[in-house]
């Protein structure tokens, strides 16, 4: 799965500019970057949903655009920002709708036994029976997670997994992201929390300005220097004290006005 | 807190027997009473399965030439309506969504205007039903594609666009009356709000084609449907082509609608009350909700049709006063109710 050479236009302004990059199956890709960096766009040009005004997003070789919707949803799952959804339809119905596009495939025969167990692997098992609408925010967010867990894509797209999950729940919801790369997938996550990219990331690529600047292990890109030049912001280091990976840490206060014209709604 | 609901195989079956019953008591009830086994004997005649001998002659005949079509008439646009009303809202991810959103309702209504007043009747008593099929058609028809922009529609850009065509439409209807005599006044109010007092069997054929068509079409669009509540990109990433599928059911709504309209005049709220009710009883999912909701449509506007017969005796009350009547009370009741018991509306 992978952008090439993409640009995006939104008016005259560019949100990507120029952007290559590759998630091979096994890996997990996690993209970080400041607000407004065009991390959602990428996001979105790999999905489909936006279109690329120079380069094209591919999928195991074929451009996706040349891939119906079909095609494309039984091999890439995606987890939106955040999902509303009308009518009162259950948990368990909304997990259910990600075996919507095996329908009348032979793996039709694993719905029940895959909404099960991504029930299980999101720990939202309990709430099948609810009504998604009364669930609170992390609930929703796991149910999410788990119709994209069923969904069984070979490609997994995640719009910032973790916003709204407490902090047991965020280690969950990595972790299990690293467990589908383990298992073959390719796994490409926005992600805010840089430690948590730290932590559970086999690769970060890191977007400012709509470029990508950086691309490599955690370590390599989750520098001073060059965190600090993409989030304007200076930025200090430590060394996880049980996992020996990059603890990344705000150096000094940063000044509200300043904070105020980096910050962009949308990401 | 668990969501309580009726299963399908307990509902469907029920509202089956409803609709039975609803037919049995419209056929047998009127100035003339005619029991049900006269009226099963009735139709057997004429089904070739039998001989009705010892029924009245004059009770056959109300029975065939009268009760059965009108009943059948009543039956078969309710479930048009409502059927059609719930793959809109599924479509317009939108619980207020009813068949008037696409125009269909407004169309048909000038075209049968039109003909009225301008007084074109080449197709003889086919005139005014065929005016109003045209006029439903051409009305959704430019709804969608003014709504329409690079091969894409968003639900607002369409929301609105109906809105406003509706005004215009209504607008010219207005004008149009400004035309009419009092005798074409008549007509048209009488129009505008539903009847199937002049139900024939011809007319029972052509509501029974076009609901037909949506009978076979939008139960197999069910599962699409209740991806699109996820939302129009969720559920482009559920492999639903989500231009094509709403092209679709904004199509068969319209040739469902426009048909029952043609036929039997405007019925308001069956197409917005009837998907909420069933919807309330056995959820959300497409496919209880599309065939619940033509049975209890069914149901549901052969009652009123007996209401608007026998309320106010012998005179008939129209059928709008006592669906948008009843309809509109009872939909405040279940959404005060509703409110009440949940905190908010499902």
């Amino acid at each position: 799965m992978a952008l090439r050479s993409v640009t995006v236009r939104v008016g005259e302004r560019s949100v990507l500019s120029e952007v290559s990059l590759a998630v091979a199956p096994g890996e997990l890709v996690a993209l970080v970057g400041p607000n407004g960096a065009g991390k959602t766009t990428a996001l979105r040009v790999l999905a489909g949903d936006a279109v690329a005004h120079r380069g094209h997003a591919e999928l195991d070789g074929t451009p996706i655009r040349e891939l119906g919707a079909l095609e494309l949803a039984r091999r890439r799952a995606v987890l939106p920002q955040s999902s509303t959804i009308e009518f009162a339809f259950t948990a368990g119905d909304v997990v259910r709708m990600g075996r919507a596009p095996h329908a009348g495939t032979p793996a039709e025969r694993l719905d029940d036994e895959l909404v099960v167990d991504a029930m299980q692997r999101t720990d939202c098992s309990h709430l099948c029976e609810r009504e998604y609408r009364s669930l609170s925010g992390g609930e929703q967010a796991r149910v999410s997670l788990a119709r994209v867990l069923a969904q069984a894509c070979p490609y997994v797209l995640l719009d910032e997994p973790t916003a709204a999950l407490d902090i047991r729940h965020q280690e969950g919801v990595m972790a299990l992201a690293a467990g589908l790369a383990r298992d073959g997938c390719g796994v490409l996550a926005v992600v805010h929390d840089l430690n948590l990219a730290a932590a559970y990331a086999d690769r970060v690529a890191l977007l400012t300005g709509g470029r990508l600047l950086c691309a490599g292990p955690p370590e390599a890109v989750l520098t001073d220097e060059l965190l600090s030049a993409a989030y304007s912001c200076a930025i200090t280091f430590r060394t996880h004290p049980t996992r020996g990976c990059p603890l990344v840490l705000a150096a000094s206060p940063v000044a509200p006005a300043e904070a105020r014209t980096d910050a962009r709604s949308g990401s | 807190m668990s969501v309580r609901r009726v299963p399908a195989p307990v509902l469907l079956p029920a509202l089956a027997v409803g609709v039975a019953l609803v037919a049995v008591l419209n056929v047998s009830t009127g100035a003339l009473h005619v029991n049900g086994l006269d009226v099963l004997r009735t139709i057997a005649a004429h089904l070739g399965l039998g001989d009705a001998g010892d029924v009245p002659r004059a009770a056959r005949t109300v029975v065939w030439e009268v009760r059965l079509p009108r009943t059948l008439l009543s039956l078969i646009v309710g479930a048009g309506l409502a059927m059609a009303g719930a793959a809109l809202q599924g479509i317009y991810r939108n619980p207020l969504a009813d068949p008037g959103i696409i125009g269909v309702s407004s169309g048909a209504a000038l075209g049968a205007v039109a003909v009225i007043v301008l007084g074109f009747g080449a197709l003889g008593s086919w005139s005014t039903p065929m005016a109003a099929f045209l006029g439903a058609l051409a009305v959704s028809t430019l709804v969608y594609r003014l709504a329409r922009r690079g091969a894409r529609t968003e639900v607002v850009t369409l929301v609105l666009t109906g809105i406003a065509l509706n005004a215009i439409v209504a607008a010219t209807i207005g004008l149009l009356t400004t035309r009419a005599d009092d005798q074409q006044l008549r007509s048209i109010v009488f129009w505008q709000l539903g009847s199937f007092a002049s139900a024939r069997w011809r007319y029972v054929g052509v509501a029974a084609a076009v609901v037909a068509v949506g009978l076979a079409t939008l139960p197999l669009l069910a599962r699409k449907l209740d991806l699109l509540a996820l939302g129009e990109r969720e559920a482009r990433h559920l492999g639903v082509e989500t231009e094509r599928l709403r092209r679709l059911v904004i199509a068969v709504a319209a040739l469902v609608v426009g048909g029952c309209v043609a036929v039997s005049g405007i019925v308001a709220f069956v197409g917005l009350v009837v998907p909420h009710l069933i919807r309330l009883v056995a959820g959300p999912r497409h496919q209880v909700l599309l065939v619940g909701s033509a049975l209890g449509g069914a149901m549901l506007l052969g009652l009123a049709d007996l209401g608007a017969r026998v309320a106010a005796q012998p005179a008939e009350l129209p059928l709008g006063v006592v669906t948008s009547g009843v309809g509109g009370v009872f939909f405040l009741w279940l959404l005060l109710s509703v409110r009440r018991a949940q905190g908010g509306w499902a």
